[in-house]
């Protein structure tokens, strides 16, 4: 069910250090441990946290399980969270006040064991301030009641931190609460269709009940009582769409039922009313079950995920800007203007597209463009927002504000302010539409032809009879058992859906549009290859030389070199930042870094490359991609036996080796799009009647994962931010996705298959129906036997084309 | 056969109870959350619930000076 289960609690209690391996974190130990009470610690911060934790009587935490924290501590700058003693961001989290206590709820990502739900229920004796803390393991959030006069709310982020579960803030948090009043009509339904079922026994065993006919007029009242719950509570949503709908001139499945509803009702009523029966009250109320039941199984709710992120919801809530010299001031991002300096730290995101003044950037765009080879920036240099820098400060200067910089101003285009159409009322209205005119017509032919006989009581009796056994009751319960079905066998699969529709709409694709890196290529790997001079004894002294450095780039290429040779000696080194490395080894001076560094003419090839040079002569150059996905070629040739395949990238070379390998001459790839281009792009491709389904990872595709009719966001880990999309894929299943999209389509052929079959019943139940003698008896028998075939039907056949289709 | 309309009395009364429960369960969140109420029951608190017994220095003081030592 949820792959959190795997790690609940494990019986083995030890309280013992094992060799080699941090007590807190369980990661081994790479340099001297640092030891406390014969406990050995990876790091300063893993100790730190159980220092803490000791001191608060919480050392049961390592007891529950052993070394329940999965990540070491990483140290973290000491004011990240001064933007949380802003009033105008308190009140952005802040979920309500009541006297001396506040709410707030955090999302804590490296929530995993059941110790954790332990540990932050536990906060309270970390800090007094902290009246209780709730955990909600599924959804990785806590709540916390505090105190505002004892601790603050940046307080309580600081404590949080502290203990090594870092929360992530996010101003724009969208609501997921489900449907409570669902659940109540739920149960209201199945309460009065027990009661009225009970109170219709004697009826359905013909008992006599006429040796008290008081008995049988307080079985009738209670069944009428019973009943008005049911139609106006329980069956409201149906009733109220139906109006809706017939308001907006259109006929929809709500329509027919809201009828047969009705229909049932008024004409039980007066059954009861003069004797004349038992009525339809127990059928009625098993339909408004049933057909509630379908609409509970169609939600689904994925606690950790989130399908409505923009922009803002990535971007910090507040940023640093430098006033004056050394004055610096925090201020919620929305007051900032052009010109305005911002210091952006380690690990912090950059608000708006600016020029970098000073310091050294290694800036991180995987989330926006998928890339996560780190991109360099000397002073000068003009930086894109979005990205994360990874190493000391900068200070920015602003030249675009934050909602209209080249990423940010996707979301002003008009893609962005409509909803997407469901794809599927197409066919569903249209067989509502036919299958409601045929009934009425029915109905009103039946009625005529007893009236013609002279029958009138008959005829009003086969008009009712009509509408009532005509309810689609079935044909309602397909298609939200056939998708809610399929919706948990993806899940399964780790494709999480938003909702049916957008099953529907993945069955009814045309054309496939695929974004390059992050979403072709593996996201936090680097493939390196090298072009030049044969490399014999230099492999070991480039080895040594990157070895020295602590640049990603750097410690990738040392390893991709090999182990090198620790007895060489180096004579002198030196690192040039954002250009690259000399030094002279074992006599032989070497240079590595990029071109215009190391041969004086700027670089024309594509991707990261780094060249090499040793006594003065060019070695060749080292280049850097992210390899593509395990499993691509077959991937794209499932695909293309279905859909037209297209690719849209953000990246510049078009001579991007590798990626032709997989295309067609006839498929377009196109490069150098910019946000906007991809949306614009899929938008052409819509003109001309097809239907996309876009699949894309990083912020730079938001456009057309909106624009899109099927929007998947794929990603390396499901708790990880992803841009707004209908579904979000991990790349782990990425194999599978031909599978999951002729998934698709068996599930709307089993749909089509039901709706043949529920009609079956209903044209069994119309042939009683108009000869005006149909028993209440044969509706409440016909009606729950209709609805369970369908319901077996529909979730037996989706469970085997997944079991055909190799989904688990 | 007025027992009948008692028993049939009683019988809704208790039904309503039932149904009553269940819309407490639902109006306070219980269907909600189903995982960690689960995993919580499984973590006994046997060890004394007292506080340490320096609380007298704020909890707070000593956060800031553990991450300032890092």
């Amino acid at each position: 069910m949820n792959p959190l289960w795997s790690n609940t609690i494990s019986p083995s209690v030890e309280n013992t250090s094992k060799v080699g391996v941090c007590y807190h974190c369980g990661q081994p130990i790479q340099t001297i441990p640092i030891t406390q009470d014969q406990r050995s610690f990876c790091c300063v911060g893993c100790e730190t946290v159980y220092q803490l934790l000791k001191d608060h009587n919480l050392c049961k935490y390592y007891t529950l399980q052993e070394t329940p924290n999965r990540k070491a501590v990483k140290p973290l700058p000491k004011d990240q969270f001064a933007y949380l003693d802003l009033p105008e961001i308190q009140d952005q989290l802040i979920l309500f006040k009541e006297g001396k206590t506040s709410l707030v709820s955090f999302f804590l990502p490296d929530i995993h064991c059941s110790s954790c739900i332990w540990l932050l229920e536990h906060l309270y004796r970390v800090n007094t301030g902290i009246r209780r803390s709730v955990v909600n393991f599924s959804s990785k959030e806590i709540q916390i009641w505090f105190s505002p006069q004892e601790i603050s709310l940046r307080g309580v982020a600081e404590t949080l931190t502290a203990l090594g579960y870092e929360p992530i803030i996010q101003g724009h948090s969208d609501s997921k609460t489900n449907d409570h009043n669902l659940l109540l009509r739920l149960g209201v339904a199945g309460f009065c269709f027990g009661n009225i079922m009970l109170l219709s026994f004697p009826e359905y065993l013909s008992l006599d009940a006429s040796n008290s006919h008081q008995l049988e007029i307080i079985f009738s009242g209670l069944i009428v009582l019973l009943s008005i719950p049911v139609l106006f509570f329980s069956g409201w949503p149906y009733l109220f769409s139906a109006w809706k709908a017939l308001r907006r001139g259109t006929i929809t499945l709500e329509v027919p039922l809201a009828l047969g509803m009705g229909v049932m009702f008024i004409r039980s009523l007066w059954d009861l009313g003069i004797g004349a029966g038992p009525g339809f009250m127990d059928t009625l109320a098993g339909l408004v079950f049933f057909l509630l039941i379908g609409r509970w199984f169609q939600q689904k709710v994925y606690a950790h995920l989130s399908f409505d992120r923009n922009y803002k919801s990535y971007f910090p809530l507040a940023v640093t800007k430098v006033i004056e010299n050394e004055v610096e001031e925090i201020v919620p991002l929305s007051h900032l203007r052009i010109g305005d300096k911002v210091k952006i730290r380690n690990q912090e995101i950059i608000p708006a597209d600016s020029l970098l003044i000073t310091g050294q950037g290694q800036i991180d765009y995987s989330f926006v463009t998928g890339e996560s080879i780190l991109q360099e920036g000397n002073p000068g240099d003009f930086l894109y927002a979005g990205g994360r820098q990874t190493g000391g400060i900068l200070t920015v200067q602003l030249v675009k504000p934050v909602s209209e910089s080249y990423l940010t101003k996707l979301w002003n285009h008009e893609t962005f302010h409509k909803t997407k159409e469901v794809a599927f009322s197409g066919f569903s209205a249209k067989v509502s539409h036919w299958f409601t005119i045929a009934i009425i017509g029915v109905a009103v032919s039946a009625s005529a032809w007893w009236l013609f006989e002279g029958e009138s009581r008959r005829a009003l009796e086969a008009f009712t009879a009509v509408l009532i056994i005509a309810c689609p009751c079935a044909l309602a319960l397909s298609s939200p058992f056939a998708l809610g079905n399929a919706l948990r066998y993806l899940e399964r699969n780790r494709l999480y859906v938003k909702n049916t529709a957008t099953v529907e709409a993945m069955a009814s694709l045309s054309s496939i549009v695929l974004d390059k890196t992050g979403t072709l290529t593996e996201k936090h790997q680097a493939e390196v290859s090298y072009e030049g001079i044969r490399l014999g004894s230099e492999a070991s002294l480039f080895s040594e030389l990157f070895k020295q450095s602590v640049h990603p780039l750097s410690r990738i290429l040392a390893q991709w070199l090999g182990s090198g040779d620790p007895t060489v000696v180096f004579s002198s080194f030196q690192e040039f930042p954002g250009k690259g490395l000399t030094g002279v080894i074992n006599g032989i001076s070497c240079r590595a870094g990029s071109s215009l560094f190391v041969r004086g003419i700027p670089e024309t090839g594509t991707g990261t490359r780094v060249w090499l040079m040793a006594e003065g002569q060019i070695l060749g150059c080292l280049k850097i991609q992210q390899p593509y996905r395990k499993g691509l070629g077959s991937v794209i040739q499932a695909l293309r036996s279905k859909y037209k395949l297209n690719l849209v990238s953000g990246d510049v070379s078009e001579g991007q080796e590798g990626i032709s390998d997989f295309f067609e001459i006839n498929e377009p790839v196109r490069f150098s799009q910019s946000p906007e281009d991809k949306l614009l792009f899929i938008q052409k491709l819509q003109k001309k009647g097809n239907k996309v389904l876009m699949l894309g990872d990083g912020l730079n595709d938001a456009g057309a994962l909106k624009q899109s009719e099927v929007g998947i966001a794929l990603t390396e880990d499901s708790t990880a931010f992803t841009p707004a999309s209908d579904a979000i894929l991990e790349a782990s299943a990425f194999q599978q996705l031909p599978q999951m999209l002729k998934f698709c389509r068996n599930t709307l052929q089993t749909i089509y298959f039901s709706f043949g079959l529920s009609l079956a019943y209903n044209i069994t139940g119309l042939y009683f129906a108009i000869q005006g003698n149909m028993s209440p008896l044969f509706a409440a028998v016909l009606m729950p036997i209709s609805s369970i075939t369908i319901i077996a039907f529909t979730t037996g056949m989706t469970r085997w084309h997944a079991g055909r289709g190799g989904l688990r | 056969m007025s027992v009948m309309i008692l028993l049939i009395v009683f019988s809704m009364l208790t039904a309503g109870v039932f149904l009553l429960a269940f819309f407490w369960a639902a109006q306070t969140g219980q269907f909600e959350d189903s995982i960690t109420p689960s995993l919580r029951m499984l973590i006994d608190d046997s060890e004394p619930e007292s506080l340490p017994a320096d609380t007298s220095i704020s909890p707070l003081t000593k956060t800031e000076n553990a991450t300032g030592k890092i």
